[in-house]
């Protein structure tokens, strides 16, 4: 599946020394393979990845450890993954969950 | 304050009980991490709140009942009741907001509950057989939600929290967190998960979002009874 193809994967740039991969809509278990090939697929095209949530209306724990993993990943890489701009019931699960503060920009 | 139908335990922490019970059958009651809920379980049976009443407890032995513990007036309606595979994780999530927020929830309390019933589904698909049931009902002030899976699962029933930078795990403790309560059941049959949320404003919320909005008149007459 070609990253055009996923409704919840808005866009990805380059942006100076980072790389964003902007993600929208719903995100749950059905897409976590998805993610983890575009997640994985952004590692290496810029030491800093971030994954901006702001248009993201729903995760879920599959989502939240497929996030954690690219996270992972990146610092393998000898990079780093975080996750930006999260709102609304988004902010306040990964803010419970103690991941916004191990992956937040 | 808060009726747990006549006897057992009253719980006001967050500690998960586990027991195991008929040999193979293992029965966890967790507290509630907010709202208004106190469920547990003893040797013998699920006794809870007047208000989560309608939790069945999974198990064919006679002796326990089955009945509604506490149930309001009117009794319990059912909202949804749908079979799901991974194809209808979406769908489902959508119709337990819609229902949901048709009986009145609104705000974080929708989201908190949809949430949680979601990691319940998604338990089931990954876990329990590739799917299970849904069932959605409200019975006076409370929406209940169970879960059952298809059997065969192997997952692990007690809700934690893995540190914010590992993966894995966080499923059950959401479904425990977002809600007023949630119970699990195991048995060879599968797994049946049940979580529940008030309608109405929550007093330990209150408690602990706000202050008091003035002295406790019964403190203040016992003062001016002894100076």
């Amino acid at each position: 599946v070609s990253d055009d193809r996923l409704a919840w994967h808005q866009h990805s740039h380059r942006s100076e020394d980072r790389y964003v991969v902007a993600l929208q809509g719903e995100l749950d278990m059905n897409v976590v393979d998805d993610l983890h090939r575009l997640l994985t697929g952004s590692i290496g095209r810029a030491p800093l990845i971030e994954v901006d949530l702001a248009a993201v209306t729903f995760i879920d724990s599959t989502v939240i450890s497929t996030l954690i993993a690219a996270h992972h990943g990146a610092a393998a890489a000898g990079g780093r993954l975080s996750v930006t701009r999260p709102s609304g019931h988004v902010h306040r699960v990964l803010t419970m969950t103690g991941v916004l503060a191990a992956l937040g920009g | 304050m808060w009726d747990a139908g006549g006897s057992g335990l009253l719980l006001g922490q967050r500690m998960p009980k586990l027991r195991a019970m008929d040999g193979n059958r293992l029965m966890v009651a967790v507290a509630p991490a907010k709202g208004r809920s106190r469920v547990y379980t003893d040797e013998r049976r699920y006794l809870g709140h007047a208000a989560v009443g309608s939790v069945r407890p999974m198990t064919d032995d006679p002796a326990v009942p089955v009945a509604p513990i506490g149930a309001t007036a009117g009794g319990r309606a059912g909202l949804l009741s749908v079979g799901f595979t991974v194809a209808e994780v979406g769908m489902v999530r959508h119709e337990v907001r819609r229902h949901c927020a048709q009986a009145g929830l609104a705000g974080d309390d929708l989201d908190d509950f949809v949430l949680a019933v979601h990691e319940l589904v998604t338990n089931a698909v990954r876990h329990g057989g590739g799917g299970g049931r849904l069932d959605l009902s409200r019975e006076g002030d409370t929406i209940t939600c169970e879960v059952r899976d298809g059997g065969g699962g192997t997952g692990m029933l007690r809700p934690h929290l893995p540190p914010g930078d590992i993966p894995g795990g966080r499923g059950l403790w959401l479904a425990q967190q977002l809600t007023a309560g949630l119970m699990i059941a195991a048995g060879s049959e599968g797994v049946s998960a049940t979580v529940t949320v008030c309608l109405a404003p929550s007093p330990a919320v209150q408690i602990a979002g706000v202050e008091p909005a003035g002295p406790d008149p019964t403190a203040a007459a016992v003062e001016e009874g002894t100076s």
